[in-house]
This record gives structure tokens, sequence and C-alpha cells, in this order.
């Protein structure tokens, strides 16, 4: 199954990196010569209620260069850092693109700001026409590590069990990691919108039985303030949360290094493991389409300082002088034609030669040439369209031929220039990002056993009372549980000789009571472990399945719905409260400590017996717990189990409790509803062999034997041995 | 006359053929179907030395090193190390079982589960993520020696785990006088476990001899078989002269 996830995963990512077209998406107005950088984000994340794993993820980005005005460009040389192999992905049928060295011209007047023309890359396109552009692609694959967007959810229950309808509560966080601290270049401020979409009704072989609404939302959660609002569509299938709670909807701001919350969205479903080959595993709970922009790029690719040439002219004036005829003057004017870009003149030579081609023979003393970064600024944005270089002097007595040459680069300027712009984004198809976020939960097949642990204040300053709960959720009766308790240092039980009035409930579920002739103390064991004052461990019966409650009830005037399961698995709200320290009632009937009752459904599948295991005493005088526990039988013993059983003691000592959870031991982990469980390890050995040898000891001596009689039948023979044979 | 040779050496050649056919042997280490769950702990070192006395009683030593590779405390609770020993009557006695990290005894105690002798080993020390704890177990096992007459046989099988083991090594003594004559898989008495995973098991067989000799195939075969072998030769030489 998990097997077929991931391959369908694989297919949707390649599915939709190959159809995607690369989009323009832009500011406007966009610079007459734009270059864009947009990335996209591929990812994958699995969160199981615990954590998130990222599996390796990448980024496609393209480098478009695109004339978006009315005039031609040309000579476009466009230096790059990549950070992925840099391919040209489409150029118009008229271009030449080349990946080349720059010339000495341009890496001499690159600008300082920009760093040095070697850090660079650099692709060289012959022309541009109005209206179209050269794409380049590239792509970066991250192995270690999660995108920027950092996504994690908790789960509240952590697993659900098989068969049974659920609710699970669920926390989504989203952090906003475009951080320099993170060891990105930039602080990035994201745009974000996320759907999350909940498996199909009727799908075989998702892990959820086959009926309508299942799984469904059935609350849309509530947002941090200031980041939007969450809603669900009408089929209760989807959940948005985006800026103004609708679909698409708008964007919400996540500035770099924040982070933002969406509580409590609840998802409500009955799982089926027999679709999915019916043991304890993992199913999704749904996916997280996160939809998000930013004009900050993701990898390292950069883009340097581009040069590129628009309309010109240029001029070389040659004229002689009046007075001295072997002096001539030369001039070099260039005009700037374009009624669009700006120039940045980077060189201008001039030079006057014997021939009549410019590289014959060369007037000594006639070449003139300057380079800056810039010289001059010259165009339609300009105080002027032209520039002069000279006039510059030189002998001759021969009438020269003058020549100009300049180099000139299109300025960076949005209006009248060239700029770039980022944009760092996910693919979108069919209404679905790539950057998905996929949920899957923990089904368990069979018991499921929850510990709990509550710490209240004593009646005294400095002393603690420890509830602690277990209890089985699942369709199934738990083996012994062992679940064991530590007492931090500067505690200890109070009083001591009865381990703080260590009571269980009932005491007939301890299956192993350490001092069975007193109660309190109620306990198995007793442990020292190092870093703490003490331990104790509790060995239960097996739990049924049926199900009671224990629960803290702060007076007798309070009343509480509680949710007890039958044996047929089937469940019952009660309204319960508590009248004085002996009787407690449920749904107005009265029931006393210690007595048990029936539960009457009027289906006799479902009828359960409920034994009143507690009732505190202290409940009239601040609080106490009330413990009302199923019965079921354990047939391997023939004894009556209860479900829940609960354990209270006392300490005292200084400071804070600082409360621990309980470990569950021999258990499954897979079959807790918390982590602190683990399989008591075991090492099996096997020892002995078995000796052949005397049966090889045997044969061989038989050969040996079988070798002496014939060798004695053969002598006898001979006539060695006389024998009564031999004479007839 | 030949009739009666066939009839005193053909039930000798089928033994011996049987027989060499059994010490072929299993493979070392296979895998057995113990279901894979969510485990943080695991072996980060498991180091087993076994050695034998002549009157058959093997005294096992085993240090045990539990990691915690999970993200929170667990406590790994009773270890158990559970013995199927083949052999009439094998006792199991518990010789020595410490704490290593602080030197504190630990309680171990044998219990026997519909026939299966258990040792099992308290460890209610919670172990913080990544936090190791060593434990050392001697004990002592009777009657897993399985003897002949010039030759003894023994055989030990390590595994099925509940854990991964990181770094392990097993080591076989011979008793006093004994030397290895031979084992499957040929080592020089100690079989690296290190790597061995849940489910996995590392099986291994050796023999023990007079003399300090290795050979390919086990000694008493390879003795007594001899014997045979010479002794089927020099007949069949006989009979042919005649």
């Amino acid at each position: 199954m998990r097997q077929r996830l991931l391959l369908s995963l694989l297919m949707l990512s390649v599915l939709v990196l190959s159809s995607a077209a690369p989009m323009t998406v832009m500011a406007s107005p966009d610079a007459p010569l734009s270059v864009y950088q947009n990335e996209y984000i591929n990812a994958t994340i699995e969160v199981d209620g615990q954590g998130s794993r990222c599996d390796s993820w990448n980024v496609t980005g393209f480098l478009i260069v695109k004339d978006t005005s009315s005039e031609p460009v040309y000579d476009i040389w466009l230096p790059v850092k990549p950070a992925g192999r840099i391919s040209l992905s489409s150029s118009p049928a008229y271009a030449t693109v080349t990946q080349e060295d720059p010339p000495s011209w341009v890496s001499g007047t690159y600008p300082s700001a920009y760093g040095s023309a070697s850090d660079y890359e650099w692709w060289h396109i012959t022309e541009l026409h109005p209206g179209d552009s050269v794409v380049f692609n590239y792509e970066v694959t991250t192995t270690t590590g999660c995108p920027p967007l950092i996504i994690n959810e908790t789960y509240s229950p952590q697993k659900i069990v098989d068969g049974q309808s659920s609710t699970v509560s669920v926390n989504l966080t989203i952090t906003n990691g475009f951080t320099t601290a993170n060891g990105y270049d930039y602080d990035a401020d994201l745009q974000i919108k996320v759907r999350k979409i909940l498996p199909a009704d009727n799908t075989a072989g998702d892990g959820w039985k086959d009926q309508a609404g299942n799984p469904a939302f059935s609350d849309a959660g509530t947002p941090d303030t200031g980041y939007g609002s969450s809603s669900l569509s009408t089929d209760n299938k989807e959940l948005y949360w985006t800026g103004d709670g609708n679909w698409p909807g708008t964007y919400i701001t996540l500035t770099a290094g924040s982070t933002m919350n969406l509580k409590n969205f609840q998802v409500t479903g009955t799982p089926d493991l027999g679709e999915v080959g019916g043991t304890t595993q993992k199913i999704e709970m749904g996916r997280v389409y996160v939809y998000f922009k930013t004009d900050k790029p993701v990898t390292d690719t950069r883009v340097g300082y581009v040069y590129a040439i628009g309309k010109a002219s240029l001029e070389a004036k040659k004229e002689q002088d009046t007075t001295n005829p072997s002096t001539w003057y030369e001039t070099l004017v260039v005009y700037d034609t374009s009624g669009v870009f700006d120039y940045e003149i980077v060189n201008t030579t001039v030079w006057a030669t014997q021939g009549n081609t410019p590289d014959s023979t060369l007037v000594t003393g006639s070449k003139y040439s300057q380079q800056g970064s810039p010289l001059a600024t010259i165009g339609p944005g300009e105080t002027s369209t032209s520039y002069t270089y000279g006039p510059n002097s030189f002998t001759y007595n021969l009438v020269p031929k003058i020549w100009a040459l300049f180099r000139a680069r299109i300025q960076r300027d949005e209006t009248h220039g060239w700029m770039n712009y980022t944009n760092t984004t996910v693919f979108e198809q069919g209404g679905l990002t790539n950057y998905t976020v996929i949920e899957k939960i923990w089904v368990v097949k069979g018991y499921l056993v929850k510990a709990r642990k509550e710490v209240r204040p004593g009646a005294t300053s400095g002393e603690f009372c420890i509830g602690i709960t277990l209890e089985n959720l699942g369709e199934w009766m738990t083996p012994y549980v062992e679940f064991y308790d530590l007492v931090p240092t500067n505690f200890a039980p109070n009083p001591a000789s009865t381990e703080g009035n260590m009571k269980f409930y009932p005491l007939s579920m301890l299956a192993q009571d350490a001092d069975p002739t007193n109660s309190p103390p109620d306990y198995s064991l007793k442990t020292t472990p190092t870093g703490y004052s003490g331990g104790y461990v509790w060995k239960s019966y097996p739990l049924p399945v049926q199900q009671g409650f224990a629960e803290w009830f702060p007076d007798t005037s309070t009343s509480k719905t509680i949710t007890v399961k039958m044996k047929d698995g089937s469940t019952r709200d009660w309204t319960v409260q508590v009248v004085d320290a002996s009787t407690i009632s449920i749904n107005g009937t009265n029931y006393a400590e210690g007595s048990e009752f029936l539960a009457d459904s009027g289906n006799d599948a479902a009828d359960t017996y409920f034994l009143v295991a507690l009732v505190q005493d202290t409940v009239g005088s601040g609080g106490g717990y009330v413990v009302v526990s199923a019965k079921g039988h354990y047939s391997n013993l023939d004894m009556d189990v209860y479900n829940p059983v609960f354990v209270h003691y006392c300490v005292s000592g200084s400071g804070d409790y600082k409360l621990n959870d309980v470990f569950v031991v021999g258990v499954d982990p897979r079959n807790t509803l918390d982590v602190n469980s683990v399989l008591m390890p075991f090492a099996s050995v096997s020892m002995g062999a078995t000796s052949f040898e005397l049966w090889l000891a045997v044969a061989a001596i038989t050969m040996v034997a079988a070798g002496i009689y014939v060798e004695f039948r053969g002598r006898r023979r001979k006539g060695v041995v006389t024998s009564p044979l031999a004479r007839t | 006359m030949r009739t009666l040779l066939m009839r005193v050496l053909l039930p000798t050649i089928l033994s011996l053929t049987l027989l060499s056919t059994y010490s072929v042997g299993t493979a070392a280490q296979t895998q057995g179907t113990v279901e894979s769950a969510y485990n943080p702990l695991v072996y980060s070192r498991l180091d087993v030395t076994v050695r034998l006395t002549r009157d058959g009683r093997a005294t096992v030593d085993m240090r045990i090193t539990i990691r915690n590779e999970g993200k929170v405390l667990v406590v790994p609770g009773y270890g158990r190390v559970p013995l199927n020993l083949r052999g009439e009557n094998s006792t199991v006695e518990i010789l020595r079982s410490v704490d290593l990290n602080t030197g504190r005894k630990i309680e171990a105690v044998v219990l026997d589960v519909n026939g299966t002798k258990i040792v099992r080993y308290a460890m209610w020390q919670p172990l913080k993520p990544g936090e190791e704890r060593s434990i050392e177990l001697i004990f002592r096992v009777g009657g897993v020696l399985a003897k002949g007459l010039l030759f003894d046989e023994f055989g030990m099988t390590i595994g099925p785990l509940s854990n991964r083991v990181e770094e392990g090594r097993l080591r076989i003594i011979p008793p006093q006088g004994e030397f290895i004559t031979y084992s499957e898989p040929p080592r020089d008495g100690e079989w690296d476990l290190s790597g061995l995973d849940p489910g996995g098991v590392m099986r291994v067989s050796v023999e023990f001899g007079p003399l300090p000799f290795r050979s390919p195939i086990r000694g008493y075969i390879l003795f007594w078989g001899g014997i045979a072998a010479v002794a089927l030769v020099l007949i069949l030489v006989r009979i042919r002269r005649r």
C-alpha cells in the first residue's frame, strides 16, 4: 500500500513537471528588456501528528529574457550564477544562443557592485525582436532538510481505532523559514493560501470505510488573529484557509521567520483496515496543498548585470587642421536612435589607418580609446541622446581613413532599460499545487491503551496528588498491562508507610500486589531508578472492551456529560453528577459507591454491568475523582475484569512537581496512545546438539569386523584351516 | 560369497551416506518471521560467552547494552532470555545479574512458562533518548553438550531477538582439555553478531575433540569414516585378488 502511494506521488510530480509551461508572472509595467527568474518549488512532506518528514525536494527554475518593447534588442550578454545546470529551453528561430565567455570590453567594464565577470556563467543571445523571449531552465534538487515553508501538524488523538467513528482534532502550523538566519540570502515574506482535501468517499484501498461523508470535516478550526479565515466546502470534504476564507480567495501574508496556526480543525471518520491488509498501520488522512509566492529566489541562482544594445548609430568625423595640413582631428559621435532604451557608453575608440580597412596599417599616434563603467549615459530618458568623443588630434602627411568604435550597454532601468524580476511559487495543475503535505494517521487494530496522568495540588502546602487512569479504547481486550510512574527528586510519598495512600481501583484488577495484606499501599513493584526519588510499577489484568470513566469532579453541583462504551462497542452519553461522598447520580438515578448496576440498553448484546469503583471523599471539599468501570470477563482465569483502572497517591516535597509521562511497558507501542511505551526486550537462545559418533563408530567397527571375516574366509579356502567342505 | 559380503557391507555403506548428508549443515544466518513493530530500543552491544565443561554444562555470560533510539524517555521493563534447551532435565541457575553502569545487583529470575525456561531480568531504569544501559547476566545450564566417544557436539542459536544488534560477538570456549575440531560457520571460536536484525538468527555448530587440529568436516566423520573407508578398500582389494 505504501509503495503504491509513493509511486503515485512520484508519478504525480513527474506529470506536473513535464506538462507545466513556464509562467511569466511579472510586475507591471515591466522594463522594456525584462529578465524574469521564476522558481517553482516541488515538495512532498509527510506528517503523522508527531513530526514531519521531507523527502528530497526540488526547485524548477526558468530564466526568461523578454523584449517587451517595440524595438529589437541585439547582442545580449546574460550573466548567471547557476545553482543547477542551466540549459536552453526555447528561443526564436532567428536568434543564436550560446554559452561562452564574454569579450574583454564586457568583463573589463563589469560593474564592481555585481562582483567580477568571471564569477558568472555567460550566455549570449544574438538578437531578440519585440514580444519574443528566450527561455532557459534549471533544476536544483536538495536532498537534506525541508523547503523554507515549514509545515507541521499535531493530532489529538494521535491514533484511532479500526472500525470505530473517531473525531481527530488537528492543529496545522506553518512557519516561514525563508530567512537569512536559515542560510538563505534574503528574508522573504510569503503570500500563502492553503487548501486541504480529504480522501474521496467510497475509494477502494484507502483505509476508510466505504460510506458517504467518510471522512469529513466537522469543524473548520480557528486561525491565529490576523492570519486570514478558514471555511469548509459544502460537502465538507475540503477546508480552505485564505485571507478572506473563500476559495480561491486572497493570500495571507506571512513575514519572514513568523509562524501561523490553524487550530482545532476536526476530521471525523471511520477507518477500515480490512481495505489495506488488516494490520495496524498509518493511513492517509488527507492532503494539504499549499499555494504561495514570494519575490525572492529560493535557490542560489542569480542574474548579474545584463549587457545589450538596441538601435544606435555612429558617426566618425574627420577634420583637417586649416593651418597645419598634416594635423588631423578625429571625432566619434554616438547617437541613441532608440525611442525606448538608454545606453551606458562603456568604451569609445577612434583611430586612423592608411588603408581602406579598419585593420590596415595604423597611423601612429592616432589611436585614442577610453573605457569606463560607464563613461556617459545617453538616451530618451537622459538629457542627451548623443555622446561625443573628441576631437582627438594626430599627425599624418597623407589622407587618413578614420574609424570609430563604441561599446555600450542598455542601462538598468525600469522605464528605459532592462530589469530583472524574481518570483518563487508553486506549479499549479488542475487546481492543486506541487507543494503537498500528506497527512497520515495511525489506525490501530485491536486494543488501544491510553494512560493518562493528572497532578493536582493536595490538601496541604507542598503536597501533590497524582491520579493515573489506564483505559482501553480499542475493539479487543488488552493483554496484561504494566504501567510505571516516577517520583521526581525532592518529593516523596506521604505518608511513607502507605506510599502516599496509594490505592488501586478496582483492587481486584491489580494482578501482582507487592503487599497483599494492606491496602493502601497498592502496587506491584517499587523501583529505585537513579535521578528520581522512586518509581512504581502496577501490573493490571487485561482490560475489556467495554469502557467506563475516571473523571474529576470539583464539587457536588457540577454535572458532566460523559461517553461510555457498551460491550458491543456502541456508545452512550451519560449525565453524571456527584450527590455526596459515597453516592453519584447517572441520568437522574442514584448509585452508591461500591455497587454494581446494569446499563440496560434494551438490546441484550449491548447490556453491560458497571461498577462504581470510587467516589472520593474529598469531592464535597475541593473536589475528587469518580471512577465507574465497565465490567467484562477474562475467560483464561474465569474472572471479572474492569475498564478503566485508576491509581491515586500523594507526594510531598519542595519545589515544582514536574509532570512526567506515565510509561507503559511490554505493550506494543503501536497499541498505545502515547509514545512512552516499549516492547520489552527479549533475546532467544537455543542450546543443545545430538552426537551421531556412536553410530558411525559402530559402522566403522562393523566394517573392520567384516574385513577380518573376509580375510578369515579367504585363508580357510586356501587350505590354511581345515574344513569339512574341503574334503568333498 | 559376494552376496554375504554385500549383506554385511551394504547397511554400513548406507549408514555412512546418511550420516554424511546430515553433516552438510544449515546456513549460518537465516531470517525468522518476527513482526517488525515500532521499537525504539536497540542492542548497541550483545556479547555472549559460553564456557563448556566436560560434565555437559554451559556457563553463559551475556553482556547486554540497550540503547534508546527514540525521542522520548522509555522504560525497558523486564528483559527476557527465552532458553530453548535440547537436553534432558536441563536446569538453569543464575550466577550473577548486575547493572554494569551502577554496579548494583538487578533482579533476575528463572521462569518456567509451558515447559520453556526463561531468564527474566529487570531494567526499570528509564532511558533518556540516546541513553544506553549495560547489564551482565551469567547463568549456568546443564545437559547441553552431546557427548560422543572421542568427540563432543555443541550447537547454539542466538535469536530471534526483539531488537537489532549493532555490535556483538559470540564466543564458545571448549571444555578443559578439548579443542575445537570443527565449527559451522568455520571460525576460531568467535562469531560476529553485528548487524543481526530483529527476527534474524545466528546458528552455530561446534565439535570438540581431543587433539588441537582443525578439520574441514566433522572430526568424528573423518576419524571413524576414515577407518571404515580403509577397511572397505582392503576388503575390496582382497576380493579382487581372488
